[in-house]
């Protein structure tokens, strides 16, 4: 074109493979990037932690993966990413529902997976930290009889330190995976 | 029919995807995410810690060597009343390298990175210097997670060493955790050690827990005391893994406790009336000893 050879582009390489095969590949990457996300979570580095508080990477999945997608399949990636964060803390109370919760949210709030929305994420995980957070110290305090003066105090801590770096954060995971599965989208097969 | 056969044509593979996912969930999450905990050890290797610094750990060490000074001051004062008086021995544990913390906000956890592969079981008990860290509710080959005594949700059966009152200690996720004593007027004052009393489901009696340093009598039921946890939890880099056995709970053997009314003062440790007044939670080391 015009003379000048470009540089072959990963779309166009995909686009070269069978539908079957490019969905693979998608599957691997969306599986193997929340996998990534729940297994690095007892990580404790420098600037990933503040006060003993840790990132909420798979709550930054979460909310990357609900962007532009039915309300129905966020909500089953909430679920998925939820039953991963029981296995590696305790089964009750559990995760599923805060981040279910944060898929639904997410999913109405962007419903198309506009540049804009991609550069709100970091808003976006801010806040639904927070409805994330509430759920799990609702639970501990109504349902697992934990004192709930106890829990609230730790909530306001843990939610407020979990926000700022979860939200600081979360473009690592959602700029890459946004990409991706915008690509994904424009070969047809998200 | 024709609807449902005429989705499925266009679905089946989101439909068998999703059933996949799911269920490879489900899966990951009964094994209590197993492989997840060894593959974050196997990414994490390269970060892993060589041998303690003891420099660190000094400070800690001391606190706990007073703690069991204190306790075993105690012991010995209502031993010679018993025949049968079994002498207390070091056990052996295995080090372990503390290679993660929670995986969520909300429970206080540490990960090891040592396994059944090492002999660590379900229910070991995690001590470091300074005295108790929890105990071990899940195990994988090469990691084990520990619930701390720091967790709101672990309760330990506690014995005051000066008095031998009795009590449940709480923990309050941080460096404190709360005490409430079973009788209405328990003999303690800020600056008494904490141990693991012998009604202590999961420990066994006599670990060095922390120090009181203050107390709430105004509390309706029982009095609570806010107790400052001798080990550094937070920055905990190796612990010992002592494994739950008979053995274990035998050297660690409670005396029978005291009646709690008159008669456990007077023989207890005449040193203990030395203890200093409330100090600040950061220097609760005592110049008297």
């Amino acid at each position: 074109m015009n003379g000048i050879k470009q540089k072959p582009q990963l779309r166009d390489i995909l686009d070269r493979y069978p539908v079957l095969v490019q969905v693979a590949i998608n599957v691997a990457v969306s599986a193997g990037s929340l996998l990534l996300c729940a297994t690095l979570t007892p990580l404790r580095l420098p600037g990933l932690e503040l006060l003993g508080v840790g990132v909420d990477w798979p709550l930054i999945w979460v909310v990357s993966w609900s962007v532009g997608r039915p309300w129905w399949v966020a909500i089953f990636g909430g679920v998925v990413a939820g039953l991963l964060q029981d296995g590696m803390t305790e089964f009750w109370p559990s995760h599923v529902w805060g981040l279910a919760l944060v898929a639904l949210l997410t999913a109405r709030i962007h419903q198309r997976a506009t540049t804009t929305a991609w550069v709100m994420i970091p808003l976006t995980t801010f806040v639904l930290v927070a409805v994330s957070e509430t759920t799990m110290a609702a639970q501990f305090a109504y349902l697992y009889g934990r004192d709930a003066g106890d829990v609230w105090a730790l909530h306001q801590k843990v939610t407020l330190c979990s926000a700022i770096l979860s939200s600081l954060w979360s473009p690592v995971v959602s700029w890459p995976l946004g990409r991706w599965w915008r690509m994904m989208e424009s070969l047809g097969n998200r | 029919m024709y609807d449902v056969r005429r989705w499925w044509g266009r679905n089946w593979l989101k439909a068998v995807l999703a059933v996949a996912a799911l269920g490879l969930a489900l899966g990951v999450r009964q094994s209590r995410a197993g492989f997840l905990v060894e593959a974050y050890r196997a990414l994490t290797l390269p970060l892993h810690l060589g041998a303690p610094s003891q420099s660190d750990l000094a400070d800690a060490r001391v606190r706990e060597l007073q703690q069991r000074l204190e306790e075993v001051e105690s012991r010995n004062a209502q031993l010679q009343t018993l025949l049968n008086y079994r002498k207390t021995l070091p056990v052996e544990g295995i080090a372990s390298p503390v290679i993660g913390r929670s995986a969520d906000r909300w429970w206080q956890q540490i990960t090891l990175g040592r396994g059944t592969a090492d002999g660590i079981q379900q229910g070991a008990i995690v001590m470091a210097p300074g005295g108790v860290v929890g105990r071990v509710t899940a195990v994988t080959p090469h990691t084990s997670r520990v619930l701390l005594v720091s967790d709101p949700g672990s309760r330990i059966g506690i014995s005051v060493t000066r008095s031998r009152y009795m009590g449940y200690l709480r923990g309050k996720s941080d460096r404190t955790a709360t005490v409430e004593f079973f009788d209405k007027l328990p003999d303690v004052k800020p600056g008494d050690a904490i141990v693991t009393s012998a009604y202590s489901q999961f420990f066994p009696a006599g670990l060095p827990i922390g120090r009181i340093v203050a107390i709430d009598t105004k509390k309706s039921l029982a009095p609570e005391a806010v107790v400052e946890l001798s080990a550094p939890l937070s920055t905990l880099e190796w612990v010992t893994v002592l494994p739950h056995s008979p053995e274990l709970f035998q050297q660690f053997q409670e005396p029978v406790p005291a009646t709690p009314s008159g008669s456990g003062n007077p023989k207890a440790n005449p040193n203990s009336g030395t203890n200093p007044a409330p100090k600040p939670p950061a220097t609760p080391r005592t110049a008297t000893n």
